[in-house]
């Protein structure tokens, strides 16, 4: 190209430029400050590093971690190699942990409110005072006028909530989270009940799998427990001379979708109706050898009207069917979409049969399920269906709850805005809300009362679902709690202890560490990583280590249930809300690999991280297929409005090859008008929009199954990507992807 | 074109200097409000060091075996100080508001005066275990009332002495990586 500026010039230029800035500005450099302890830890070495093993809490999973603290200061989170779970890996959202606990818009005190509710005018007051002002207000109650809604909590927190809760005679909490719905854990424990007579979670051996088929789990990104998957996903495709193959049935495609050798677009609600055509098509060609007596399972399905529902041909389901009979060590996954349908149950019943079928279960590279707890003490408090979420709601609605106490969720923002639940909390008369910062819900109670993050605080965490081993996670303080908050479960403590009576009988400890110590008693007889003569050795090898686990293998092999053999596999076409002729479209909520159900989306980091298929950050989208866009006249960028017959959201067009083109994607976590700086007035929050409904089967609410319709605005906003959409685009002007 | 990619780099660059005011700008505006500012107080040495006559170890304790050798905690302050005030007014108003920051859990700061960069490795520990004198880098703090920087701390000084070290020791103190690791 034709220049009139030489280099020189160019330097000159851009030197002059420099310097003009350069004076413009004040002194660049900061002035460093020193800052010495009040009191100094007894351990710590200035400039050396100490690293803590603990558990991370960023999500249910439970991975060991170990956390390097410098000068007092915890700096970097990473993977503890010594604990079986996770075996030294941790996951983007684990490295953000950090970022929870210097949050600039963390909650510093006990907050009560003087205005308005929702007005967020607050006053400052002790803990002293609030322990008093609640035990005083409690006591003024009916028991079963009290409620308690609390999201997937860490082991000690739940189980300190559950005997609070009995002592004060009051209804058990209300466990739910939408991370939990997405996870299906509901249905899966459903699923386990009705197959193997035992209502806990799956284990599926994939790592030593031949043959995978997914359907609708996306177990790379964000199913139960994504760094287990992840690492048992590695070594499934490098076991000495196999290369397992891994095949997904889904109708987006996800991260796992994308790591399969083959991507199977079905509509959604069908991935069972192919597993039960695979099945019948196994049983008609007789692979299943020594399960005869299940072949009832597999009456009056028609393969033909499963190809035609589904769009698979039904030459290829038989050539599924086969690749998966043939294979020595083959396993079928239900996951995560599954749950999300009217027939998640079914579905999920119909995926795990084909284990059952070809007899493959408690061996290599097959189903296993959770063992259960090594001692009584350590049982883990079950989650509730969204049904009791809706029970809850229309008993607050009634005017039948005084009191709501809110713990490690946000129902005011992750419930669909339909159930009425921000209506419903205006009849109760109290509500409080423990929280780290101030979220959704949190806004509109009376009290917040600032929690620890997990880094600051003790617990522990039967680790569930597990790998081969029993493991009891350890948590502990880090570094001491930056501002004057308190965990909930001595918040518990001391209230109970206000309380007298038999909550106080219930919840005898003085503090969190005596009663966790309670709890591992029985540990220390049982033959594991960790020897010790006594409790107190025990405690401190505990700790150091992260945690237990058990010395032998653990795995429980599923014992078929004695009534199989006159079950009939049921798969019902899947319903969805609102009119197709008025919402054309399916809408499909894509947990985040990053804020899960919206919790992080405060973290930075997270919010920079961008999405693993269509590298995306900072904002909401609407993935469309681009027959679907050319339909609706939109291209990439464009803002859309996504309207269900509950509510409508608006969001930008990613035109995206890898969605089946009868559905709408959107990613979960945006859209929140509180949750500090980061995270407000940022995109929009789909959960809103989705119909509340219930799956009466397993009470599990249906989340992928609203309809939607989707319109033009008009209006552009690029969104934020990592990476350009030209290859994707050009691959399908040229036909090479499909689209 | 060269004209071109010099506007847009200046561009850049003050683009990115508006950035980060705009970013500083909300602190401490938001619902939480920002951490209560750290107090400083004078401390002189002269009075500690020379007159009282406290070893440099007594405060600054973990430098024989830690990397950087600390600042004393209020505790430690307090370990004198809870008994021990001054009749000059001033100075026992100071020691006051020092024993409240203690009592209270308040933040107290101090300029860092002499500061290696980021990519600077640097141990008392070994230096210390050779027998250095805290003088030979920090000059005489003893007859100082405030700390100034009276030895300037660049590669040249580090390496003159590191050069006079004994011929055995030499190639490793030289060593490009001893410091810059």
């Amino acid at each position: 190209m034709a220049s009139k500026v030489t280099r020189r010039q160019f330097l000159k230029i851009s030197g002059a430029g420099l310097l003009l800035l350069s004076g413009c500005t004040a002194n660049l450099q900061r002035p460093v400050w020193m800052e010495p302890y009040v009191r100094a830890p007894e351990e710590t070495l200035p400039g050396e590093d100490f690293w803590f093993a603990s558990t991370c809490r960023m999500c249910p999973a439970g991975c060991g971690i170990l956390v390097r603290v410098s000068n007092g200061r915890a700096r970097k989170i990473e993977g503890n190699p010594a604990h079986p779970l996770n075996q030294g890996r941790l996951c983007a959202r684990g490295q953000a942990g950090l970022q929870l606990l210097y949050h600039p818009d963390r909650l510093r005190h006990v907050l009560k409110r003087t205005g308005e509710r929702g007005q967020g005018r607050w006053g400052r007051t002790t803990w002293e005072q609030i322990v008093e002002e609640l035990a005083q207000q409690i006591q003024g109650m009916a028991p079963e006028r009290i409620a308690f809604l609390t999201g997937l909590l860490p082991d000690y927190q739940a189980t300190l909530v559950a005997r609070f809760l009995k002592g004060l005679g009051a209804p058990p909490a209300v466990v739910y989270d939408t991370q939990a719905a997405f996870d299906g854990r509901v249905v899966l424990e459903a699923a386990s009940q009705a197959l193997f007579d035992v209502p806990v979670l799956p284990i599926f051996d994939i790592a030593r799998a031949d043959v995978v088929y997914a359907f609708g789990s996306n177990f790379l990104e964000t199913w139960l427990s994504p760094v287990v998957y992840n690492r048992a996903y590695g070594r499934m495709r490098s076991q000495p001379g196999v290369r397992g193959m891994l095949i997904a049935f889904a109708p987006r495609l996800s991260m796992t979708a994308a790591n399969a050798d083959r991507w199977v677009p079905v509509p959604p609600g069908t991935e069972g109706l192919v597993a039960l055509a695979l099945g019948k098509i196994i049983v008609d060609e007789g692979w299943d050898k020594s399960n005869a007596e299940l072949r009832g399972f597999y009456e009056g399905v028609d393969v033909g009207a499963v190809a035609q529902a589904t769009g698979v041909p039904a030459e290829e389901l038989v050539q599924f069917a086969r690749r998966f009979a043939e294979a020595h060590h083959p396993v079928a996954m239900p996951g995560d979409l599954l749950a999300g349908s009217t027939n998640g149950l079914e579905a999920t019943q119909a995926v795990e049969a084909l284990n059952l079928v070809l007899g493959h279960l408690g061996e290599h590279g097959a189903i296993f399920l959770t063992p259960s707890p090594p001692s009584r003490d350590l049982r883990k408090v079950p989650v509730s269906p969204f049904q009791a979420v809706r029970e809850l709601v229309d008993r607050m609605a009634a005017g039948e709850v005084d009191a709501l106490f809110v713990l490690g969720a946000n129902p005011v923002y992750e419930l669909p805005a339909a159930l009425g639940f921000t209506d419903a909390l205006k009849n109760v008369q109290l509500v409080v809300t423990f929280a780290s910062m101030m979220d959704e819900t949190a806004a509109l109670s009376d009290i917040v009362l600032p929690a620890h993050t997990y880094l600051e605080t003790w617990g522990y965490e039967f680790v569930s679902p597990s790998t081969d081993r029993l493991i009891v996670s350890a948590q502990q303080p880090v570094v001491r709690p930056l501002y004057d908050t308190r965990d909930p479960g001595d918040v518990l403590l001391a209230l109970a202890d206000k309380l007298g009576g038999k909550v106080a009988r219930r919840l005898p400890w003085p503090n969190l560490v005596h009663f966790i110590q309670t709890r591992l008693t029985s540990l220390q007889l049982l033959e594991g990583n960790i020897a010790a003569q006594d409790a107190k050795t025990f405690w401190a090898y505990w700790l150091q280590h992260g945690g237990w686990w058990s010395k032998e293998q653990a795995w429980q092999v599923p014992e078929p249930s004695q009534n199989l053999s006159a079950k009939r596999l049921l798969v019902p076409s899947p319903e969805f809300d609102g009119e197709a002729s008025q919402y054309p479209l399916h809408l499909l909520p894509v947990p985040s690999v990053t804020f899960g159900d919206g919790r992080h989306a405060g973290l930075p980091w997270l919010q920079e991280t961008p999405d693993p298929m269509t590298t995306a950050t900072w904002d909401t989208w609407v993935e469309l297929n681009p027959a679907t866009a050319e339909r609706l006249g939109v291209k990439h960028d464009e803002i859309v409005k996504v309207t269900s017959p509950f509510g409508e959201i608006e969001a930008v067009v990613y035109v995206f090859p890898g969605i089946h083109p009868d559905v709408v994607a959107v990613p979960v976590g945006q859209g929140h008008s509180a949750m500090g700086r980061w995270a407000e007035g940022r995109g929009a929050n789909v959960l809103r929009i989705l119909a509340p409904r219930t799956v009466p089967s397993t009470g599990q609410l249906a989340w992928a199954a609203t309809r939607v319709r989707v319109t033009k605005t008009g209006r552009r906003r690029v969104l934020p990507r990592l990476e350009s959409n030209i290859g994707v685009d050009r691959a399908r002007e040229r036909g090479v992807v499909p689209g | 074109m060269w004209l071109l990619i010099g506007m847009l780099l200046v561009g850049m660059a003050s683009g990115l200097l508006l950035a980060q005011q705009g970013q500083a700008a909300p602190e401490g505006q938001r619902g939480s409000e920002a951490a209560p500012t750290p107090i400083t107080l004078p401390f002189s040495h002269r009075v500690h060091a020379q007159e009282v006559g406290i070893s440099c170890l007594f405060c600054h304790s973990q430098a024989l075996r830690a990397p950087q050798a600390s600042l004393p905690s209020l505790q430690k302050c307090m370990v004198c100080h809870e008994y021990i005030t001054v009749d000059e007014p001033e100075a026992r108003q100071q020691v006051e508001q020092l024993k409240d920051a203690y009592e209270k859990g308040l933040r107290v700061q101090w300029p860092d005066v002499y500061r290696q960069p980021d990519f600077v490795y640097f141990s008392h520990r070994p230096h210390l275990a050779k027998g250095i004198a805290c003088e030979t880098c920090h000059g005489d703090v003893e007859n100082m009332e405030l700390v100034e920087k009276q030895v300037e701390m660049n590669m040249g000084f580090c390496l003159d002495c590191h050069q006079q070290q004994p011929e055995e020791e030499r190639a490793r103190l030289m060593d490009c990586i001893t410091c810059h690791k």
